[in-house]
């Protein structure tokens, strides 16, 4: 069946099996291999993306029920050699070892951000709980999206 | 997936909703947290999934002086971003917040939420026996030590703890869910909801969670290995009327230690008529298992389970002098 999907503001139509994940069509249907599948069945969180604005797990999301959605991914971050300051943040503040889970970490804090989590170590650890990182680079990644928050709150 | 094709359909309104469910082998799609999973272990195998997240009658948080009324395809998120369910509905907020991830639950319909599947390892692995499943047979948790089994099973043929927050939660305030099929809509309450595991008799469609608005306290406590993103290892939510700092009515359910949610009869009497004194809560906690024979569980499962029963008693305290 056919989905029109729009991926990091190119528009596509995919031809597509019903049992396809958005994270798979993502990965090899367009190429876009910046979304990692870690557990298949949405433990992990390595999978996230931002649906129509929302964080999702993509392994877990059939890409035939997003006729007409808008998806952002981790290619998706930078502003051609400009990086998100979330990435910034995250190369400075060593918030990843392998980088696995490096992209799930990233749209699910893009997402904190715009959720407006109370700009705490506390409340920013539960939003982000839903991405684990097996190299145990947590205490990078909260500095790293807590940097963000506080230089957001300046501006 | 282990299904040679797969139909998705996405109907628009209620009654194409029913006949697509008419079909064999459809079934309903919600945030597929549960079914995408299930399909692909091969413990699901659908010939159709029919998303009917976009039909009006699923959608929505309506409420009226009586009831609240909480669309079936609803998110948990969705859900808590609405502020004043949440605050005259702590135990519903705390069940929901407290469960999984955020991704998941910007996913998550309630109605899938309250139906989801069992967790156990065998259920969940189709070369093991497992007579839920399979609507017969054995059940391999018995026969080993692996699968977490519930301390209150009573004569439920399966043991697998009822891990769904919000079923407990629920149970608590008196939910009941409004279903339909082609006879028309049906009242029942929660808790007869989830007595018996599986799929809803009559392969009814849950439209609306209605959970009474009336003048009391709840809470919902869980226990867990984690401090986040993990199922309970114990839970119970408990809600009362208190009137004068006294216990007019009270509802204690249990969850990650049971079956299914469960009513604590003999904890709910100590309180009730009662003022929530701590010597009135600790009395009550030590009946939290009266009756049980620990056939499948430790003293450490049930001091957790203990644990739970007492502390939602003191939130409901807590709250009830605020």
């Amino acid at each position: 069946m056919e989905v029109r999907l729009t991926v990091n503001g190119t528009a596509h139509l995919l031809e597509v099996d019903p049992r396809r994940s958005l994270a798979d069509a993502l990965r090899l249907d367009l190429g876009l291999t910046g979304t990692k599948v870690g557990c298949n069945q949405g433990a992990c969180g390595a999978c996230t993306v931002l649906v129509d604005g929302t964080r999702v797990l993509s392994c877990l999301t059939l890409v035939c029920t997003l006729d007409d959605s808008e998806v952002l991914t981790v290619e998706g971050l930078a502003d051609g050699d400009a990086l998100h300051p979330l990435q910034e943040a995250f190369a400075a503040h060593r918030a990843l070892q392998c980088g696995f889970c490096t992209p799930g970490q990233l749209m699910a804090a893009v997402a904190v951000l715009a959720e407006d989590v109370e700009a705490t170590d506390e409340a920013v650890a539960e939003a982000m709980s839903g991405n684990l990182c097996r190299c145990g680079a947590y205490p990078g990644i909260l500095r790293a999206i807590r940097q963000v928050q506080d230089s957001e709150a300046v501006d | 997936m282990t299904m040679e094709s797969l139909a998705y359909e996405r109907p628009a309104t209620l009654a194409e909703t029913l006949e697509l469910l008419g079909r064999p082998g459809y079934t309903l799609l919600g945030g597929g947290t549960t079914l995408v999973d299930l399909m692909r272990l091969g413990v699901a195998r659908p010939a159709g999934l029919v998303d009917a997240r976009s039909v009006p009658e699923l959608g929505g948080v309506v409420s009226s002086p009586d009831e609240w009324s909480l669309g079936g395809a609803v998110t948990m998120a969705e859900v808590l971003r609405h502020q004043t369910v949440c605050r005259e509905l702590p135990a519903l907020a705390e069940s929901l917040a407290l469960a999984a991830s955020t991704q998941i639950r910007n996913m998550a319909t309630l109605a899938g939420n309250l139906m989801q599947a069992p967790r156990c390892v065998f259920f969940r692995d189709v070369r093991t026996p497992c007579h839920r499943r399979d609507g017969g047979g054995a059940c391999s948790a018995l026969a080993t030590d692996i699968a977490p089994r519930a301390l209150l099973v009573d004569d439920d043929p399966c043991v697998a703890p009822a891990l769904g927050d919000l079923g407990t939660a629920a149970v608590a305030l008196d939910a009941s869910v409004e279903t339909v099929a082609n006879g028309g809509t049906e009242r029942m309450s929660v808790e007869e909801l989830l007595r018996v595991p599986g799929p809803i008799p009559g392969n009814r469609l849950i439209t609306r969670l209605v959970v009474p608005r009336r003048s009391g306290f709840s809470a919902f406590v869980k226990r867990r290995d984690r401090r986040s993103f993990a199922f309970g290892s114990a839970s119970c939510a408990a809600w009362a009327a208190v009137e004068d700092g006294v216990v007019r009515e009270v509802r204690v359910v249990v969850g990650a230690q049971s079956t299914r949610p469960r009513r604590l009869v003999a904890v709910e009497r100590e309180v009730l008529g009662r003022a929530l004194t701590t010597r009135t809560i600790e009395s009550a906690a030590r009946h939290a298992l009266a009756g049980q024979d620990f056939r499948h569980g430790t003293d450490v499962e049930g001091e957790w389970h203990t644990a739970t029963v007492r502390q939602a008693l003191e939130c409901v305290r807590e709250r009830s002098r605020a």
